[in-house]
């Protein structure tokens, strides 16, 4: 397996009103080629800044305390923006945002504007362009002879289909999917997670998929991370998170979603509110609210403890738990 | 006590002749996509919207015929909780306002009883001790806690039903649940009925006694909740649940 | 209580539009605005003038003498005019004038064009229509020349004057009132007190009008700057309260004896005045926008 993604270490933070916000503490991660990795966490864990660190486009309040990003043996932190520009973004790496199908141009045709982005990154012609927008179409399951449409025309679902469709143009090795169906319909996101699975099989890219839903990431992705307050709390695939999962937060995590086979089962919130990112305080992120919580979880920051290849949780009675 | 209404509205067809009934105590839900009519149908309940035709009976009368002192009346009786915790609160002003307001229009004017009801309706809510919440304004509260505080101006009238459109659907899931078992403790220590408006099937499924599942406009299917997820008779109903992922839970 | 800080917040504090989150707050924020600022001091600057005036004016509003014509010489620091009056201190009474025609004519404008406006934001329907055509139709006289033909028709005094102008100025107010209270009634707190029962003249004094005043203020200081112009121009013309000096008067001295150069300063004073009112509006916009305070780090 060759790997394609890793972060290491990677520590971001945001000035806002003169305090720092510890946004992303020490994460991380690998991907390797062909995988797909699913984020999970609700908001305020991080998952956004992680995903728009890769992409190099944190807003201009983030500083990047420390860590790594390779992607291809490459620091994308070291490089500078314009060879981002020209040979990762939209390139070797896509992505995708929930607000991405209100980013198609609403006075162009849509056929227009990805041809225009074919062009210009592929420097090809007018018919080339054509015939792989029009295979592009294909392969994410819209009809090509839309092309001529213009945005307001196309429904959300296929808006954003639309903008994957534009995010495959240059064959990218990896795709960031940032809650690509939150704001869609749950027969239209059913079909968007589909294309995305069907893009992982048949075209053998990788993908990151950001969601606070735990049943999107399950049913689209292999492996999962799940962060919190800016760590990350439990990585491993889901199988194993789903079968066994270790760390108390995502175990809380997991009975905060409905059993739609059995309604009245047992739907249990997490009492609390998630820390404060601007005065964090020791030891683990999630104390307040565990309900295994001891002294020493309140004092002392916990390790990522690994307990099967694979399967890592940041806790410290990690073992124990796992009896 | 029961709440039939019938009505479609407008140019463009929101609800089209649509009938359900609602009895005491009972939580119905009203499930369906964007574009299904269910936020117009809670609108024309709480009399915010009219019908272009229809009967909206509450307690056998029907309201859309209600003027001054009743439809005053009307209000105190039935309730809203928005589906955005952001704006369900006036951010010029402080708890103990936004909460006085619908006792000093219904007359409550004693500060003795204002207090005692602002009191007891933020201590059920959570949102505990009253007396510091009641001076913070909306923009010093998380999410989850003004959530909390929309229900409790909306229970201060002690109404006999609630329409909750989407009330947890911009909150995080470790608090849409809590605020989901808050509703339903409510429900039993005040008898609320409520109408859980969502897209969110499987929250219905939690949530409510019966469920009506709505399609551009109309009523596709109805029935007790479990029944209607576990063994869906309509396509379209079909359809939905077989959308849900449900890895989760394989 | 101190908020406490996660990026959900971050977001959603753009998403609460103009809403008050302290004066302290809005004070050091302005201080990082330079523009506003600046604004906000001339236009106190000039207060003080008005307020100060029989004490900080070194002669006598009309107190003539025997240096007549002098360019500006140490007993006079701007010169004097045709019958010997100090040019600065009439400069400074002038001041009177200016500020209490700006605030009087921005306040009236605004109590006109917000109660107007307010109809038909919230009624709709054919409310909006009838009075969004007057509003139309009053935009469209010409609003000078109503003010000279209404002011030689009914006099020069200071009040009339006021009021004739405020009457050309509220429609802005009210097009702007009129959006503000049509967005707002959508919000879901003023839904919630009609829902509660609360009647529609409450709803909009605790609810709609306090949240959408906002940018009407902003536009007042516009008219501020505004008033202080077409004053000066009426009494340019001659058309002003004879009773007081005003800047008008003082540059047509300037006009009428052209060598007399230092009498045309209180031009430059109108023109830092007017500055100084827009700067400010700029400054209260600036205010009321949303934004992340993102300092460089």
């Amino acid at each position: 397996m060759t790997e394609l993604l890793r972060i290491e270490n990677l520590t971001v933070q945001y000035l806002l009103n003169e305090r720092y916000v510890e946004a992303l503490e020490d994460a991380s991660l690998t991907v390797n080629k062909g995988d797909t990795l699913g984020i999970v966490g609700e908001s305020g864990c991080g998952k956004s800044t992680l995903a728009l660190a890769i992409m190099g486009i944190l807003p201009e309040n983030a500083h990047i305390k420390s860590g790594r990003i390779l992607f291809e043996g490459q620091d994308l932190l070291k490089m500078p923006q314009a060879k981002l520009r020209r040979d990762i973004r939209w390139r070797k790496i896509s992505m995708i945002f929930q607000s991405s199908m209100n980013a198609l141009n609403p006075v162009y045709k849509v056929g227009s504007t990805l041809m225009d982005v074919a062009e210009f990154k592929l420097k090809v012609d007018r018919d080339k362009a054509t015939a792989i927008v029009q295979r592009l179409y294909g392969l994410v399951g819209m009809d090509p002879t839309r092309l001529r449409n213009y945005p307001h025309q196309y429904s959300g679902g296929m808006r954003q289909r639309a903008v994957i469709a534009m995010s495959l143009i240059c064959e990218p090795a990896l795709i960031i999917a940032d809650e690509p169906t939150t704001a869609l319909d749950v027969v239209v996101q059913n079909q968007i997670l589909k294309t995305l699975k069907k893009l992982r099989d048949e075209l053998d890219i990788s993908i990151v998929l950001i969601s606070h839903d735990v049943g999107v990431i399950g049913e689209t992705c292999e492996n999962i991370a799940v962060m919190y307050g800016g760590k990350l709390f439990e990585t491993g695939s889901t199988k194993q998170l789903f079968t066994e999962p270790n760390n108390p937060y995502t175990r809380a995590l997991l009975n905060c979603f409905p059993d739609p086979v059995n309604p009245k089962s047992v739907l249990k919130g997490i009492p609390g509110e998630p820390p404060d990112l601007s005065a964090v305080p020791p030891g683990c992120r999630y104390a307040p609210r565990c309900t295994y919580a001891k002294e020493i979880c309140r004092t002392k920051s916990p390790p990522f403890i690994e307990l099967e290849p694979g399967h890592q949780s940041l806790c410290h009675f990690a073992r124990e738990l796992s009896q | 006590m029961s709440d039939e209404s019938q009505s479609s509205t407008g140019m463009i067809t929101a609800v089209d002749a649509l009938s359900f009934k609602l009895n005491e105590g009972e939580t119905l839900g009203l499930v369906g996509q964007s574009g299904s009519g269910k936020t117009t149908v809670g609108k024309l309940i709480l009399r915010l919207e009219r019908p272009s035709e229809g009967r909206i009976l509450f307690e056998g009368h029907d309201v859309l015929q209600y003027k001054g002192k009743q439809l005053k009346d009307f209000r105190s009786k039935v309730q809203m909780i928005f589906q955005d915790p952001y704006e369900s609160l006036d951010p010029r002003l402080s708890l103990r306002n936004s909460l006085e307001e619908p006792l000093i229009v219904h007359g409550i004017r004693s500060k003795n009883e204002q207090i005692a009801r602002m009191d007891d309706v933020l201590t059920r809510v959570g949102l505990i001790p009253p007396q510091r919440y009641l001076q913070l304004r909306p923009h010093q509260l998380s999410g989850g806690q003004r959530q909390r505080a929309a229900i409790a101006r909306s229970l201060i009238l002690r109404p006999k039903l609630v329409v909750a459109d989407e009330p947890v659907s911009m909150l995080d899931v470790s608090v849409s649940a809590e605020i989901l078992n808050l509703m339903l403790e409510l429900r039993q220590s005040m008898n609320i009925a409520y109408l859980f408006i969502t897209h969110n099937l499987a929250h219905a499924g939690y949530f409510c006694d019966r469920i009506c599942v709505m399609n551009q406009g109309r009523i596709v299917e109805e029935g007790p909740a479990e029944k209607i997820l576990r063994s869906p008779e309509g396509a379209y109903t079909r359809r939905l649940i077989s959308s849900i992922p449900l890895y989760l839970h394989k | 209580m101190r908020k406490m800080i996660t990026t959900k917040t971050v977001k959603q504090e753009t998403k609460t539009i103009g809403s008050w989150h302290g004066f302290a707050d809005s004070l050091r924020r302005l201080v990082h605005f330079r523009l506003g600022l600046t604004g906000f001091v001339i236009v106190i600057c000039f207060a003080i003038l008005a307020i100060g005036a029989p004490y900080i004016a070194p002669y006598g509003e009309n107190q003539q003498s025997y240096a007549i014509l002098q360019p500006p010489s140490h007993e006079h620091w701007l010169g004097t005019d045709s019958i010997g009056r100090d040019t600065l201190s009439r400069i400074i009474y002038g001041s009177q004038v200016s500020m209490s025609f700006g605030f009087g004519v921005a306040l009236l404008s605004l109590a006109l064009g917000v109660f107007l406006g307010s109809f038909p934001g919230y009624f709709g329907g054919l409310i909006d229509d009838i009075f969004s055509r007057f509003f139309d139709m009053v935009l469209m006289i010409p609003s000078f020349f109503l003010i000279v033909v209404a002011v030689a028709l009914f006099g020069t005094n200071i009040q009339m004057s006021m009021l004739i102008v405020a009457l050309t100025l509220w429609p802005s107010n009210a097009r702007i009132t009129r959006v503000q209270v049509l967005t707002l009634k959508t919000r879901a707190y003023v839904q919630a007190s009609i829902v509660s029962g609360t009647g529609h003249v409450r709803i909009l004094f605790k609810h709609i009008l306090p949240n959408g005043i906002s940018p009407v203020i902003a536009n007042s200081a516009l008219q501020m700057a505004n008033a202080v112009l077409i004053e000066a121009s009426l009494s340019f013309l001659g058309l002003s309260d004879p009773n007081h000096v005003s800047w008008g008067t003082i540059i047509y001295g300037a006009v009428q004896n052209f060598n007399a150069w230092w009498l045309s300063m209180a031009g430059v004073t109108l023109m830092i005045l007017t500055l100084g009112f827009n700067f400010a509006g700029d400054g209260i916009s600036y205010l009321l926008t949303p934004r992340l305070d993102v300092t460089k780090g």
